[in-house]
């Protein structure tokens, strides 16, 4: 957990003013009827202790042990009517400024949710490469529920807590000046002592935090490779690096355990100690008649009242200052510029599917691809991982990469689908630069097949329309039948509607594959970018794999990289790439026959098990 | 183990800290009901009509501050004692299931993601911690507080007392009420919460067909969905605990004014004292948080229990392999003579009892032999390494060690005998040298064994070009590796211990030609007097090998040398053929080369 620096003066006024105060803006309805109970709330949690005072002093006292009880019984009803109402009326308020207003901070989470999942949707490839899924799920998720506590309790019980205390404050003042300075004298101490050990407690609370999460991580490692640990009968190492881990949370959390203990104690034996002096002060007064029994009642009333959100205001603020944290975290999140491509534009109102079948969705046939002395590098002073690389393609046709392990083949699809920027040289579909083309557009020239097929949690039908939710269940079917994946999709049990498991669980990494070519298809772009899967399936489906490959060949621009001898053998042009460059180029008999790199790379690719 | 018997054993060992603990809690509550009385006899002292005496009343007050500051000393003990115990209890469970964990097999991890056994380990045994430190803590303080309060006040009224218990009952009552319905919406809650984390991992991992497809709004549509999902849930709780929450509070403040009626008309009448009636009123504040905590317990308790069942679904399930027998270990004490033989196995996995993937195979695995097994993806090859290193389960009588039966040896003994170098390595995120040395299992390794297998896996030039060597970190807080890098490092992993059998299984996928060539060589020269088993579908990998087993769809279907396998029509020659066309120079060059690295 990386300790979050102290955001300066303007990031927090760009803060509240850029993630707070539009959230208060949409809900001040609601914000402002819970504003309105606090008064009320703080009012009547005052009051029964002065009734209480009145009571005593007009009534009970002056009759004490008298036997006059027909003389008292008549007012000492009413006052007991009326604080029974009070006690009635602050149960409500309370109740209803609660649910009020954690009404309001809920749903103003929600939507800031929901605009912080929009935000890093479309943050660039290269924030999911630094950061792990893990910790960006920490922003939505966790953070969230710091935030949540933040609102719900820390500011709403903050401003109640203060403003009950102001409450007490004024009534004891009213009933008692001298005797209330003489119960502030106590309240710097206590304040001094709750402040320092609640940072003790706090400071220690994070290093448990930390300690945590460390072991958490290290645990998550174990049960990843646990394999590896059992096939090396590292079980005892693990083991022992675990221990050493969740010790180190143990000793900061019993740290932490013993402050707040501490702090715990002092808050009651404080209160105590107040109780003690005030009656020590409060003897001579009361014989003088100064003070009466009532008011020392009203007292002790108020002090265990006081006491108490004091030590409330200071966890109240920890809880603010967590809260803080993570809007510092969610704020720098959404600062952290989205990919310049994905910035949505509104797409056409009248769907996108034009009548005729999924194949045709740009207005402009794309006719050309061009790399022009492309090169690239990830960071601006790291190594390049492309240079010089100059191609062209024409549509119908279909171009092959073929390289090593790290020779720049994904690095090129990723400039070319846009998963990077920041290229030199050219590339370009017909005669527009790449760089101008928005996401939204480039996604109608291009569709990609990954090497790994992703599959969302949803039905079949969801998976191949998943870029395109307006298409028909004939349409989806027309796709699926192009790449010849609609047969066993039929020989599902639910057909289209089958269930995919998230991740793809449930299906074969071959069924998932064509799932990924009918995807393609559906989204009914001209040129497929392609990335080969070299996962070992069963010899049926490598014959359908092989039919659905061979159609996308024949009906479509194609740029592939190959890990098949098929592959290339279709291809009119391979590129043979090694360290960022392209060494060689022609088709498959062009380059054995040069007898290079080519030729030495070839024993690599995947070979037909039954030609 | 039944749930009983599970929290007694948890509580083994801290019975001690829990009785001290118990007895500073009892002396702080002893001391903390003492004040209201000391407070009525102060009161009453005061309106005596004589003047009080004033060392008396000094004394009162000496006492009542005197309690306050012994309270906080016994106070704080208290509860450290009983929270103190409940994270030890956390610290020795947590390291327990994963010793557990590191005992299950295959079966238990495909079933159980790793992420439910992480949400066990913390979530279900923070349940355990509260209700072994803040539960107990909680069930001795209501305990001990309900009952002597009520009694003290007893004590001063019997029938103000009873008129304060039916509030008191009633509204404990509403509040358990309220939180027995509230813990459906929190299980409610806990479950959209988890559906909208998922979903959001679900997004991310498949950001990249989002993207290409700009399938945003589809994303986007249904995340609004488990969104507003948990904005309900949690707006539900919100709303039960308005409801219920303040119910107590403002029940003790009814009961204040009760006493303001009854008591107050009670004092005018002499039937007590304007002392009493102020005691009184004190200990109805002190009943309050005892009430809460009893309400709060019932809750942890809750959380507790279902916690257990779910530590104990993963303690109670038996280890993957049993202890091994004496005689038969003890045959396999020193270095190995036979060697390994695999008798006419036949292996099937579970999901599909129909489809053998090792059909009737037969091998002998000497000390200081080297055997290739070839064959197309699919056909049986990994299965095969495998049931070697006992990942599967091999039927009985199948595999056996110097003469020993597989199931008659420990697993650990088992493993510490055979190494196997995976197709996939896994790294932990933690510096090379932590990653190579892991081979070890824990045992202290030798730098020049460590710097002998660096030069062997080919890692030396890689090393020098990490920031800080060995040093260096990887994974998700260091710097990301090649898969050839991967694969050397695990290389590298694999000889940091003496075994009697070394299993590569197609180490090499990712290496280029060049290293590949120089590891070939190195590997097969740092054999020495142990059986080594190289799986590829490579033939370059595989010719200077004693015996060639070509196996396809489950079955041997050929074996021998490599001149042998070239001699005779069949896959491996086939390959051989296709593979030796594409690189020109042929085999004898990478012989060639595997010699010019020698020297």
């Amino acid at each position: 957990m990386a300790v979050t620096p102290k955001a300066n003066v303007s990031t927090r006024r760009a803060m509240l003013q850029t993630l707070v105060w539009p959230l208060v803006r949409n809900h001040r309805k609601t914000l402002f009827l819970a504003a309105a109970l606090i008064p009320l709330s703080a009012l009547t949690a005052m009051l029964v202790p002065y009734l209480t005072k009145v009571a005593l002093d007009e009534y009970i006292v002056p009759a004490a042990g008298s036997g006059r009880v027909e003389e008292v019984s008549g007012p000492l009803g009413v006052i007991a009517t009326l604080a029974g109402l009070v006690v009635l009326a602050e149960y409500v308020i309370d109740a209803l400024y609660t649910a009020t207003l954690q009404r309001a901070s809920m749903a103003m989470l929600t939507d800031l949710r929901g605009q912080v999942f929009r935000h890093t949707l479309r943050l660039p490839r290269s924030h999911f490469d630094r950061n792990p899924i893990g910790s960006i799920l920490t922003r939505v998720t966790s953070d969230f529920e710091a935030l949540i506590e933040g609102l719900a309790s820390g500011v709403l019980s903050l401003v109640l807590d203060a403003m009950k205390m102001a409450a007490y404050l004024g009534a004891m003042f009213f009933l008692n000046w001298r005797l209330t300075l003489l119960v502030l004298l106590l309240a710097p101490v206590l304040v001094f002592l709750i402040q320092y050990f609640q940072e003790r407690v706090r400071h220690w609370f994070f290093k448990a935090r930390f300690a945590l999460s460390e072991a958490t991580g290290y645990l998550q490692e174990c049960l990843n490779g646990m394999k590896t640990v059992q096939l090396f009968a590292a079980e005892n190492l693990v083991l022992q690096k675990f221990t050493e881990k969740n010790h180190q949370f143990l000793h900061a959390q019993n740290k932490s355990n013993w402050y707040d203990a501490l702090l715990f104690s002092l808050v009651e034996g404080i209160t105590s100690l107040a109780l003690g002096l005030m009656l020590w002060y409060a003897a001579g007064e009361i014989l003088t008649g100064l003070i009466t029994l009532g008011v020392l009642v009203a007292f002790m009333e108020y002090i265990q009242k006081l006491f108490l959100p004091v030590k409330e205001i200071s966890q109240d603020i920890a809880v603010l200052q967590r809260a803080w944290s993570g809007l510092e975290h969610i704020h720098h999140l959404m600062n952290t510029p989205p990919d310049p491509a994905q910035v949505p534009e509104r797409l056409p109102a009248s769907g996108i599917i034009p009548s005729g079948g999924p194949a045709r969705l740009t207005q402009e046939p794309l006719e050309t691809v061009t790399f022009d002395n492309v090169g690239f590098r990830y960071l601006p002073d790291g190594p390049p991982v492309l240079s010089g690389v100059s191609f062209s393609l024409r549509a119908g046709g279909m171009l092959a990469l073929v390289g090593a392990t790290g020779s720049g083949k994904s690095s090129l699809i990723r400039l070319l689908t846009r998963g990077y920027g920041g290229y030199t040289g050219s590339i370009r579909l017909n005669d527009r630069e790449l760089s101008t083309i928005s996401a939204q557009e480039l996604a109608r020239w291009i569709s990609v097949v990954h090497q790994t097929v992703f599959l969302f949690k949803g039905t079949i039908a969801d998976n191949i329309a998943l870029g395109n939710p307006t298409l028909t269940r004939a349409q989806i079917e027309q796709a699926a039948r192009y790449v010849h994946a609609h047969p066993f999709i039929e020989q599902l049990p639910l057909g289209y509607d089958h269930p995919v498991a998230p991740g793809g669980g449930n299906l074969s990494a071959g069924q998932a594959q064509l799932i990924s070519f009918a995807r393609a298809v559906a989204a009914g772009a001209p040129l497929i970018v392609l990335d080969e899967a070299t996962a070992s399936v069963d010899s049926m489906t490598e014959q359908w794999i092989r039919q659905g490959l061979d159609s996308l060949y024949q009906g479509k621009t194609v740029i592939a990289i190959a890990h098949r001898l098929s592959t290339v053998r279709h291809a009119g042009n391979i590129l043979v790439m090694d360290k960022g460059r392209v060494m060689e180029s022609g088709n498959h008999q062009q380059l054995l026959a040069q007898q290079g790199l080519y030729a030495a790379l070839v024993g690599t690719l995947q070979q037909e098990d039954r030609p | 183990m039944s749930r009983l018997r599970f929290f007694l054993s948890l509580l083994a060992g801290h019975w001690a800290t829990y009785l001290t603990g118990s007895m500073m809690l009892a002396a702080t509550l002893w001391m903390s009901l003492a004040i209201p009385r000391l407070l009525q006899k102060a009161i009453d002292l005061l309106g005596r009509s004589p003047a009080p005496q004033g060392e008396d009343f000094a004394e009162l007050i000496g006492w009542i501050l005197g309690f306050a500051v012994i309270i906080m000393v016994t106070r704080t003990f208290s509860r450290m004692m009983f929270f103190t115990p409940g994270r030890r209890v956390e610290f020795a469970l947590k390291n327990r299931l994963l010793k557990h964990l590191s005992l299950l097999g295959t079966d238990y991890f495909s079933a159980n993601p790793t992420g439910s056994i992480i949400s066990r380990v913390n979530n279900d045994i923070n349940g355990i911690r509260m209700t072994m430190g803040f539960g107990l803590l909680a069930l001795a303080n209501s305990l001990a507080t309900l009952s002597l309060a009520p009694y003290y006040m007893y004590v001063i009224s019997p029938r103000l007392t009873l008129y304060s218990l039916v509030p008191v009952a009633v509204g404990v009552g509403v509040l358990l009420i309220g939180v027995t319905r509230m813990r459906s919406h929190q299980f409610r809650q806990m479950e959209s919460l988890q559906e909208l984390s998922d979903f959001v991992v679900e997004s991310y991992n498949g950001i990249d067909a989002v993207k290409s497809h700009q399938a945003f709004s589809w994303v986007e549509n249904r995340f609004d969905r488990h969104n507003g999902d948990v904005m309900e849930s949690q707006v539900k709780i919100f709303q039960m605990r308005a409801l219920f929450m303040p119910v107590l509070n403002n029940m003790v403040n009814a009961l204040k004014v009760m006493l303001v009626l009854v008591g107050g008309l009670m004092v005018v009448r002499g039937e007590i004292s304007p002392g009493n009636f102020l005691a009184y009123l004190l200990y109805l504040s002190m009943m309050l948080p005892p009430l809460m905590g009893l309400t709060f317990l019932l809750f942890v308790l809750q959380r507790g229990l279902t916690a257990a069942d779910s530590i104990l679904s993963i303690l109670n399930t038996p280890p993957a392999y049993g202890p091994g027998a004496p005689q038969a270990e003890e045959a396999l004490r020193g270095s190995i003579r036979q060697g390994i033989q695999v008798n006419h196995l036949t292996f099937a996995y579970p999901s599909r009892p129909d489809k053998p993937v090792l059909n009737d195979v037969s091998l002998n695995l000497s000390p200081g032999e080297i055997v290739g097994v070839f064959g197309p993806v699919g056909s049986g090859k990994t299965t095969l390494v495998n049931l070697l290193n006992r990942y599967l389960d091999p039927p009985p009588g199948t595999i056996t060690m110097e003469g020993q039966p597989l199931q008659s040896i420990s697993v650990g003994l088992w493993r510490a005998k055979v190494v196997t170098v995976t197709q996939d390595p896994f790294l932990f995120s933690d510096t090379v040298r932590e990653n190579i040395q892991f081979g070890a299992g824990g045992e202290p390794v030798a730098e020049e064994v460590m710097q002998a297998a660096v030069r062997a896996a080919q890692l030396e030039a890689d090393l020098a070009r990490f920031p800080q060597g060995l040093e260096t970190q990887v994974g998700e807080k260091g710097i990301s590796l090649s898969g050839g890098q991967k694969q050397r490092i695990a290389l590298a992993r694999a000889m940091m211990r003496p075994c009697e059998l070394l299993m590569l299984d197609d180490p090499l996928s990712a290496v280029d030609h060049e290293t590949e060539r120089k590891l070939i060589s190195t590997i097969y020269g740092f054999q020495h007097s142990r059986a080594l088993l190289i799986v590829s579908h490579r033939v370059s990998v595989l010719e200077r090998a004693n015996r060639i087993l070509v196996l396809e769809d489950g079955r041997v279907t050929a074996q021998g040398t490599h001149q042998a396998l070239i001699a005779q029509e069949g896959a491996y020659r086939q390959a051989w053929r296709l593979q030796s066309e594409q690189h020109p120079p042929g085999g004898t060059s990478i012989a060639e080369g595997a010699h010019g690295s020698h020297s």
